[in-house]
């Protein structure tokens, strides 16, 4: 096969070629990567972006030679610094693993080892690679390290252990045993998914410092295609193990060339706009078991319309002009798809949709408390941890409230106190104008029917051991209406035939579950819906069928939801209000575009700013938050933001804001000093669509 | 951590009360200790004669207080039979009893270990079926029969090991061998799948990514989190070695709390075995105690909570 990119000269640190993995399966050997090439050179990021089972991260695991088994290289080379790894063995590549390149994974929580301290685990991928230095030597590179990673106090961090240190934390020690040896080639697998918002920005910065002092390469594995646009150099997407295409990454939202990334590109809620609906891939991510022949992704291809090549022939990975190249039959099309695609969305009008007639609230919450004893013990003194404080809101019938905040701000207990599944401490929440709280034994279980809920993971949020039809039929039939016919009816609402009932949760996809789970959630006939981050476990092509279900069966029954989530383009999707937690508390709420196009309070505008945008040249017109999440068990005096926020004065510690109108601001926030900064106003509102992507997806 | 001693060691000592108030009940379930303890032929007088002379005649909760009383002050009673203090009976048997739980322990313990270790880094699937295979059929074989096997070879065929008694090493090395590998089937069973669980974990791929061989990361990394489990396991096992050994101290005639339990319950001689009771309660909860200590030196996690 031929290579996409010419150059072959010196500065090529990584150089893949056709590497091709597979697994053994029941009916023979199932291919995982196909046929992969690309080059890395000195001193760029080059991104691999794709969905779950795209096979991006067997790809750079085959170059550190951590396969595990029975996953195996089938054939391909994989050269670093012109040296082959294909054949070297699991003892050869010590020497090379840690030294020359080192990886930095997805999730910081698991990635460390919890009983040993974090100054031995660093110290190990030191010691390893340098046997020479003294224990002394070592000592003091670790601490260097901690300190070039942006940890503070590293001699007293120095000996603690990895549940003392926050996500962002930690993800700076990943970075550190990393960075240990300064390798040439640094690989960054989702080093920022399981990261909160303006968490991700401090570790993305902190990842551009090191890059930058050490020169190294680096591949950026990720699902998120703002963050590799406005992170990387160069990209290739990947989808059921191919490369679909390479490009630049600035133009990959303005000129995809293959259909699949003009699709997942048109599937993506953005913030700066409202459409009607999102386009979505139909279909699901391929059972590599049955890989499609032809093209892998002409059964779900807008463009392919089941012609001949892209039925029989693969297509290979062919140069375009500068620096791209696509592996698609018909790429000279995706432009002018991409353009009938645009013109078919429609804009939503809001003025129009403010103008509903607003319904009673069918959920008001008022003044709603939560507070939790924490080391409630014989001789301890407890402490108080206020994890909601004077929620108050309410929801008109059909329309959606969105919840946005970062994790530990107590969306999910508000979720789980209006549930009852939580006491509340205090407040009161009417359903249906009837007080909800006080309800006990079974006018709470008759009243529950109105309110349901559909959580964040489709894997276990359904047992595996009933049948999908059990799993519809088992809220019937603690109330008593069991019915056969109900449950096909459900089934046929989120798309599914009714022979799915028959079947078992691990047989669907988590696309699938979720609508499953939602049909669960619809058996009662609800008033409302919790929805806990409900989509954020999909991949980008699933997310948005599930957002489009969602609206569809809100305008045909009339359901009205609160939509939790950290994502706030899907927010500003779905919601028609929103309000932005901080520590428990709300600290703005108003329309949805009035949120979004004039943020007040500063902590709606650093998370607004946190989206990646692959337009942004490096640091411009960034908030970057400094700091974690203050601690709940003594949050600071006066306003909770105070200690991370760039507008804070003295006059901030005194008392806590309230949540009110304010002068010049046209919705709710508790902010001494609401208001915009001028480079939010410009990027936010001035812009025309077309690469104005900014997605956290 | 002081706090969480301080509770838990109330907690032992609800637990040790509970254990004598239940010993105390059940004993006088067996019936009158009075009758029990005379002769067939004892007249109605004798028998009201012994009662008050052992305070049967007062009602039961009396009775009950006045022992919790008693114990309190460390006094369990005099033995029925050998009229000399009942706990001073059971602690002369304490040293055997510890001598044997503690060998086997350990020689259980550290067989699991090693064949655990052994079976991971091999990576054969033969060696570590037939190690666990071989575990396996151990404890298929009640300790009874082992034991007597074990004595048919080693002391009657070949004479290498004394049969029975305590004094020398080689007494204790039959006994201590049929006990100790009666749970390693359980211990490999344990610590081979604690072992395979850490090793999908992601701080194992990082610390190859580090460089580290795989000896490096199994001891280094693994280890340390793979013993959790199996120090929860085996401080219970412990505890039941320590009053459980009844069956293996009875074939190899080893001269144990165990035993002294079971004699003074043909004996009926009702004050020595709630001494004994007593005293194994007493080490049984101690034992747990440490594990859990030991638990939270291990685990930086619960120690925080």
């Amino acid at each position: 096969m031929s290579t996409p990119m010419a150059t072959a000269d010196t500065d090529i640190v990584l150089s893949v070629r056709n590497l091709s993995i597979e697994v053994p399966g029941a009916k023979g050997p199932v291919r995982l990567v196909d046929d992969v090439s690309f080059d890395v050179r000195q001193n760029e990021v080059f991104g691999i972006v794709g969905e779950s089972g795209s096979g991006k991260s067997l790809t750079m695991l085959a170059v550190l030679g951590l396969l595990a088994e029975p996953l195996k290289i089938v054939s391909g080379s994989i050269k670093l610094r012109g040296r082959e790894l294909t054949s070297l063995s699991f003892e050869q590549m010590r020497s090379i693993r840690g030294k020359t390149m080192a990886i930095v994974f997805q999730d910081p929580m698991t990635t460390l080892n919890p009983v040993l301290r974090i100054g031995k685990q660093i110290g190990e991928a030191v010691r390893l690679h340098n046997p020479g230095m003294s224990s002394r030597q070592v000592r003091d590179r670790v601490i260097e390290l901690l300190q070039l990673v942006g940890i503070p106090n590293p001699e007293k961090r120095y000996s603690q252990y990895p549940n003392e240190f926050s996500g962002g934390m930690r993800q700076r020690v990943v970075i550190a045993i990393a960075m240990a040896n300064e390798p040439d080639l640094l690989i960054a697998d989702e080093p920022t998914t399981a990261l909160d918002v303006t968490i991700q920005a401090q570790v993305m910065s902190v990842l551009a410092e090191v890059r930058e002092r050490t020169k190294a390469a680096m591949v950026l594995i990720t699902h998120d295609l703002g963050l590799v646009a406005e992170t990387a150099d160069r990209m290739a997407v990947m989808y059921g193990g191919r490369i679909m295409e390479t490009s630049p990454a600035k133009t990959l939202f303005s000129n995809p060339n293959h259909p699949y990334t003009a699709g997942l590109i048109a599937s993506l809620p953005r913030v700066d706009r409202e459409v009607k609906e999102l386009y979505s891939i139909p279909g699901f991510v391929p059972d590599l078991a049955n890989r499609p022949r032809g093209c892998v992704f002409h059964p779900r291809c807008a463009m392919s319309n089941g012609r001949i090549p892209c039925r029989e022939e693969k297509p290979l990975l062919h140069a375009l002009r500068d620096d791209s190249a696509v592996a698609c039959h018909f790429s000279e099309e995706t432009a002018a798809w991409r353009q009938a695609q645009e013109k078919a969305v429609q804009i939503v009008d809001r003025e129009q949709i403010d103008e509903r007639d607003v319904l009673a609230p069918i959920l008001k919450v008022d003044n709603l408390t939560k507070d939790f004893q924490i080391g409630v013990g014989l001789l301890r003194s407890s402490q108080q941890l206020k994890a909601l404080r004077n929620i108050s809101f309410e929801i008109p019938k059909g329309r959606t409230l969105g919840l946005v905040g970062e994790s530990g701000c107590g969306k999910s207990t508000l979720a789980r106190v209006l549930l009852r599944l939580l006491d509340a401490s205090g407040g009161d929440v009417y359903l249906n104008g009837e007080p909800f709280m006080n309800l006990r034994g079974t006018r709470l279980r008759a009243k529950r029917r109105d309110l349901q809920v559909v959580f964040q993971d489709p894997y276990s949020s359904l047992d595996p051991r009933m049948t999908i039809h059990e799993v519809i039929g088992e809220p019937l039939r603690i109330h008593g209406r069991y019915d056969p016919q109900r449950i096909d009816e459900l089934l046929a609402h989120v798309g599914l035939t009714p022979d799915a009932g028959r079947r078992r949760p691990p047989e669907f996809s988590g696309g699938q579950r979720q609508r499953i789970a939602i049909a669960r959630a619809l058996a009662l006939n609800p008033d409302v819906l919790i929805l806990d981050e409900a989509v954020s476990a999909l991949d980008v092509s699933i997310q948005a069928q599930i957002i489009n279900l969602l609206k569809k069966l809100q305008e045909e029954l009339g359901l009205t939801y609160v939509f939790i989530s950290h994502d706030l383009s899907v927010v500003r999707h779905i919601s028609d209000e929103v309000a932005v937690m901080y520590l428990g508390r709300i600290v703005e709420h108003g329309a949805v575009r009035e949120v979004f196009e004039s943020p007040a309070h500063p902590y709606t505008q650093a998370l607004l700013s946190s989206i990646p945008r692959p337009d942004a040249s490096e640091g411009e017109g960034r908030i970057v938050l400094e700091g974690d999440l203050p601690n709940p068990l003594s949050p600071p005096s006066g306003c909770s933001f105070r200690t991370r926020c760039f507008r804070a004065v003295e006059e901030c510690a005194r008392a806590e804001p309230k949540l009110e109108p304010r002068t010049g601001i046209d919705h709710l926030s508790a902010c001494l000093f609401p208001g915009k900064p001028s480079y939010v106003l410009a990027d936010m509102v001035g812009e025309a669509a077309g690469h104005a992507e900014r997605t956290n997806v | 951590m002081t706090t969480f001693l301080i509770k838990r060691v109330l907690q032992s000592m609800l637990t040790v009360l509970g254990v004598i108030t239940a010993a105390f009940f059940l004993v006088r379930l067996a019936g009158d200790p009075a009758v029990l303890n005379l002769s067939a032929e004892a007249s109605g007088e004798d028998i009201a004669r012994v009662r008050e002379a052992l305070g049967l005649d007062r009602p039961m909760i009396i009775q009950y207080f006045d022992f919790i009383w008693n114990v309190l002050r460390g006094d369990f009673g005099v033995s029925l039979r050998q009229n000399v203090s009942a706990m001073s009976l059971v602690l002369e048997r304490v040293p055997a009893t510890l001598e044997l739980a503690l060998t086997s322990f350990v020689l259980g313990l550290g067989l699991a270990f090693i064949l655990g270790i052994i079976m991971r880094m091999t990576g054969s699937r033969f060696v570590r079926q037939l190690i666990m295979w071989i575990a396996l059929g151990r404890q298929a074989i009640p300790i009874f029969s082992f034991g007597l096997v074990m004595i048919l070879i080693f002391s009657v065929w070949l004479k290498w090991l004394p049969s029975l008694g305590r004094g020398t090493l080689s007494h204790l090395i039959l006994p201590a061998l049929t006990l100790g590998t009666y749970e390693l089937a359980l211990y490999l069973r344990l610590f081979n799948a604690s072992l395979a669980t850490e090793q999908r974990q992601d701080y194992v791929r990082t610390a190859y990514a580090k460089g580290q061989g795989k000896i490096q990361v199994l001891l280094g990394h693994m280890l340390p989190n793979a013993l959790l489990p199996l120090v929860t396991v085996a401080g219970i096992n412990l505890g039941l070695l320590l009053g459980g050994t009844v069956v293996t101290e009875t074939v190899f005639s080893w001269p144990g709390v165990g035993r002294l339990i079971v004699q003074s319950v043909s004996q009926r001689d009702f004050p020595v075995i709630i001494a004994g009771v007593f005293l194994i309660s007493l080490m049984f909860v101690v034992i747990n105690l440490i594990v859990d200590v030991l638990y939270g030196l291990l685990d930086p996690r619960v120690r925080m909570v």
